[in-house]
């Protein structure tokens, strides 16, 4: 009932003094902050608008030729190749998360009925993976997808694929990685939902008549929306821009936004317009952001950490 | 300005806001040295933050604070010679009871000898010598309390503040210690504010007793005054319970005066000289029963008896006089007659002198 | 529908043998004494050997060790600095500072990425400073390092109770005295996990490396990356299985000390 003080004295500091002790502490890590990443988002948003010179120097004219490009307009007539990107991008990202959430659900639920002192061992089973590093995780898939591996043999017996051929790169491959390296992502938002489920609805819905799949619909899936958005939006915003994955395991045919940044800035050199791509890349995640923020609100953000 | 007073305490139309709620209005009190002083009332009611503000853990928004005849107000809480016993005792968890206890003189920078000296003294007078080793998780609840008194005590301050300590523990573990607290109190000298809402602990525990409610003082004085003479309505209820009659003044005679009630006319021993109006409180077990007699006398009126409930030291009955509700209770010094029983008829003796006049 | 149904128990398995089977891939096969391709002939510690040998891989080791205890080390003052004033003082500005410490986290490592080699080389363009390189690195470390450790010293100082402190001072101690024996061994714990956290964010990180590095200044991840595109090889499997066992360490630090926490509490 009684809130703190609102300083270490308990005294009354004037607004001024809170300000004061405030920037004495926070001040150098804000200034920090502001200088080493606000400015380089503010350079990267100017740099989109720049051009690019004759010899692949930064030229300061503006222009909005980069966004123009991005969405098809180019000097040689209309090309949709970015927009392509940006689709395909999106579809695989969606894709990942979908798959995220029905490889995570039955995970979470099964680690939500353990008794109570395995349950926080198997979460850290389950993030162990995550914070390895994704690059190494990303080329074992190209070991396990290699023509040679027991994967491969087992689509060739399907007849999904000839043998002996590679299975990346591919779609299939960078949906597999991107899937299994994002799932703890998925998995641990979701689990906070899954944790707080009151069964007794379950049950009340069981002894009503329902079955299993109206019994998950109504009594289950709403509670835990949460967690599952929470957490489907943060693998979402991962997919989309990844870069590792689809460089390794995509090839030519799975280009996604990642690798497009990454292209210019590599060798085509075309920085403002690679600025321009990453700036389509943050709005779509900012523009995620927002509108998971306006349709869940405090709870959606508490899901979150 | 002055010192020695007497006055341990004293607020002088203090007041704290919280956003828009005002949870100290103007409060003003006085504790003597030496008094063991509760501050009693409901929850949300601003002992609590009373309590802070003394501690400084709080600031005022208004009035001054004076701790020994100086004024308190900027100084900061480290520095003022109070010490509280929080009601979650907050014992450091990283500390051993023995380096809890010799917190505060640490931070004074007292010389180590004279700690040592010091903490020893204090964890036998509050019987927590053999547990100078553990850490605080390894406590009970009652070790925790002591631990946290003696962690206060030690620090010699004049006032010493309790928020609710005993509020964790079981009943009969909390008689126990409220013995132990008042024999401490009364051994050591010190100025004790004690916060609580339970009525009982504070009627056995203090000298003085202020009643508050909604951030201001309803009422102070000794216990059996605050219990004999309620002023207010919420005083009636709050310490123990009253029967509430409305009146109104009929005629006025050298020693009584009479009133119309619900009941009937009844003598009162004195009547407000301002008001027509008022409202009389009777306590319950100041109500005499009768299942016969002589329904002559004054104040004696008819009543139905709706319902005898037995509580071991007492037995309670429910009245219905016409259109009023009055409870009543007897001591089960002997077995009860059996014609008071429920549904019955039974007579009620209202001495004039048990009918308080409220102020409200 | 209590008990945990057989279906239930084969998913889970499934999913963990599937969380795993990319990790436990290299490590069975840095053992293998096969050259070239992914054929399992043999088992062998040989190219654990090599590694040693290898001035180029030994020297990304020893870059990528200094840069994670540099940026680690800065960070942990910084970002406990930062959970610090953001979970105690209220100012101006604290929400929408508070948003933008999310930012880091939040965005693709990509953009980031990208965002300080532009940056930076604006700089070199403009003061001349910041040649690309260790320098460069370590400053782009510390700040993706710095908003994760505010996050857990924020929800453990938040886990704090407030009794506590107040008690701190109402015994005598200023406010210095109070955060020097009472606040800072109470978060103790959680400086250390933070400090955890960002070594293997750290160690772990590529996409930001990879842009901002410079001549001499190879990490291992990056030295893996150039490795893959020209082929897998068994020594660069032994490699990452050192940088993965690293990571584990981290991670099981971590998670042994926010034990008090029950599940769900870090990202």
């Amino acid at each position: 009932m009684v809130p703190r003080a609102k300083s270490e004295f308990g005294e009354r500091l004037t607004p001024l003094q809170e300000w004061g002790r405030a920037a004495l502490t926070s001040g150098p890590r804000l200034a920090w902050i502001g200088l080493f990443l606000l400015v380089p988002l503010l350079a990267i948003i100017a740099i989109s608008f720049a051009s690019r010179g004759t010899y692949a120097e930064l030229e300061w004219r503006f222009s909005l030729e980069n966004y123009a490009r991005f969405f098809g307009f180019t000097r040689a007539g209309y090309d949709p190749l970015y927009l392509r990107i940006l689709l395909r991008s999106l579809g695989l990202a969606a894709v990942t998360t979908v798959l995220c959430i029905l490889v995570g659900l039955p995970l979470t639920f099964f680690i939500a009925r353990l008794p109570r002192r395995f349950r926080h061992w198997a979460l850290i089973l389950v993030v162990i993976p995550f914070w390895t590093n994704l690059l190494v995780r990303t080329y074992a898939w190209q070991i396990l997808f290699s023509g040679s591996g027991w994967i491969a043999a087992a689509a060739a017996a399907l007849g999904l694929s000839p043998p002996g051929e590679a299975l990346f790169p591919s779609a299939v491959a960078v949906l597999t990685a991107m899937t299994c390296d994002f799932l703890p992502l998925l998995a641990l938002p979701l689990y906070t939902s899954v944790e707080k489920i009151d069964w007794s609805l379950a049950e009340a819905a069981s002894d009503l008549g329902a079955s299993r799949w109206p019994i998950f619909r109504h009594a289950l899936l709403p509670q835990i929306k949460p967690g599952l958005s929470a957490g489907g939006l943060l693998v979402f915003i991962a997919a989309t821009g990844q870069f590792v994955i689809p460089d390794l395991l995509g090839g030519s045919k799975t280009v996604l936004l990642g690798n497009a940044v990454q292209q210019q800035f590599g060798f085509s050199r075309n920085w403002p317009f690679g600025a321009a791509i990453a700036c389509a890349a943050m709005a779509i995640v900012l523009g995620a952001l927002w509108w998971f923020s306006r349709s869940t609100g405090e709870e959606g953000r508490k899901a979150m950490l | 300005m002055e010192g020695g007073t007497g006055f341990a305490v004293e607020l002088d139309r203090v007041t704290r806001r919280f956003g828009g709620v005002v949870a100290l209005d103007g409060v003003s009190l006085s504790v003597r040295e030496g008094e063991f002083f509760s501050l009693l009332g409901p929850s949300g009611c601003g002992k609590t933050t009373l309590l802070r503000v003394i501690a400084g853990l709080e600031t005022a928004d208004a009035g001054k604070v004076r701790i020994n005849g100086l004024d308190a107000d900027h100084r900061p809480a480290h520095l003022r010679p109070v010490n509280t016993v929080f009601q979650s005792y907050a014992l450091f968890p990283h500390l051993n009871v023995w380096q809890n206890i010799a917190f505060g003189l640490r931070m004074k920078k007292v010389p180590a000898a004279e700690i040592e000296r010091r903490v020893k003294a204090i964890s036998r007078l509050v019987q927590v010598e053999e547990l100078c080793d553990r850490r605080p998780s390894q406590l009970s609840g009652g070790q925790k309390q002591r631990v946290a008194l003696a962690r206060a005590i030690v620090n010699e301050p004049k006032v010493l503040l309790l928020d609710e300590p005993l509020a964790a523990l079981d009943v009969k573990l909390r008689k126990a210690l409220q013995r132990e607290l008042r024999g401490l109190q009364r051994r050591l000298g010190i100025t004790f504010i004690y916060v609580t809402h339970d009525q009982e602990e504070a009627l056995v525990l203090s000298d003085r007793i202020a009643l508050m409610r909604d951030g201001r003082i309803d009422q102070v004085g000794p216990g059996r005054e605050l219990y004999e003479r309620p002023r207010t309505r919420f005083a009636s209820q709050f310490l123990g319970s009253c029967t509430l009659l409305e009146a109104a003044l009929k005629r006025r005679e050298p020693r009584r005066a009479f009133v119309d009630t619900a009941v009937g006319e009844l003598a009162v021993a004195e009547a407000p000289a301002d008001r027509e109006r008022f409202t009389l409180a009777i306590r319950p077990e100041k109500i005499h029963l009768a299942d016969n007699g002589d329904g002559s006398r004054e104040n004696t009126i008819r009543v139905r008896i709706e319902a005898v409930v037995y509580a071991g030291a007492e037995t309670h009955y429910e009245l219905r006089a016409g259109s009023q509700l009055l409870r009543a209770e007897m001591m089960n010094t002997r077995q009860p007659p059996p014609g008071l029983a429920a549904g019955r008829d039974a007579l009620a003796w209202l001495p004039p002198e048990a009918l308080i006049v409220l102020e409200d | 529908m209590r008990k945990t149904s057989l279906p239930l128990w084969c998913a889970a398995a499934f999913t963990f043998v599937f969380l795993y089977l990319p990790l436990a891939v290299v490590i069975v096969f840095s053992f293998n004494s096969a050259r070239y391709g992914t054929q399992w002939k043999g088992f062998t510690t040989q190219w654990y050997a090599t590694l040693f040998h290898s001035p180029e891989k030994l020297m990304a080791v020893r870059n990528t060790l200094v840069l994670a205890c540099a940026s680690t080390a800065v960070a942990t003052v910084l970002g406990t600095l930062l959970g610090f004033g953001l979970s105690r003082y209220s100012h101006p500005g604290k929400r929408v500072i508070s948003s933008l410490m999310y930012v880091p986290i939040v965005i693709p490592d990509i953009v980031m990425a990208v965002a300080m080699l532009m940056f930076y080389s604006l700089l070199r363009d403009w003061l001349g400073l910041f040649q690309l390189g260790m320098p460069s690195m370590i400053l782009a470390h510390i700040t993706f390092q710095i908003p994760f450790i505010a996050l857990v010293i924020r929800s453990r100082l938040a886990g704090l109770d407030p009794a506590l402190e107040e008690a701190a001072h109402d015994l005598g101690a200023d406010a210095w005295q109070k955060v020097r024996h009472v606040t800072l061994p109470l978060i103790f714990p959680g400086i250390v996990a933070g400090a955890a956290l960002a070594f293997t964010l750290s160690i772990d990180d590529f996409v930001v490396s990879f842009f901002t590095t410079g001549p001499g200044a190879t990490t291992l991840p990056i030295l893996i990356y150039s490795s893959v595109k020209r082929g897998i090889t068994p020594d660069i499997n032994a490699l990452s299985t050192l940088i993965v066992l690293a990571s584990v360490a981290g991670t099981v630090t971590m998670a042994l000390l926010q034990r008090r926490n029950l599940a769900g509490e870090e990202k």
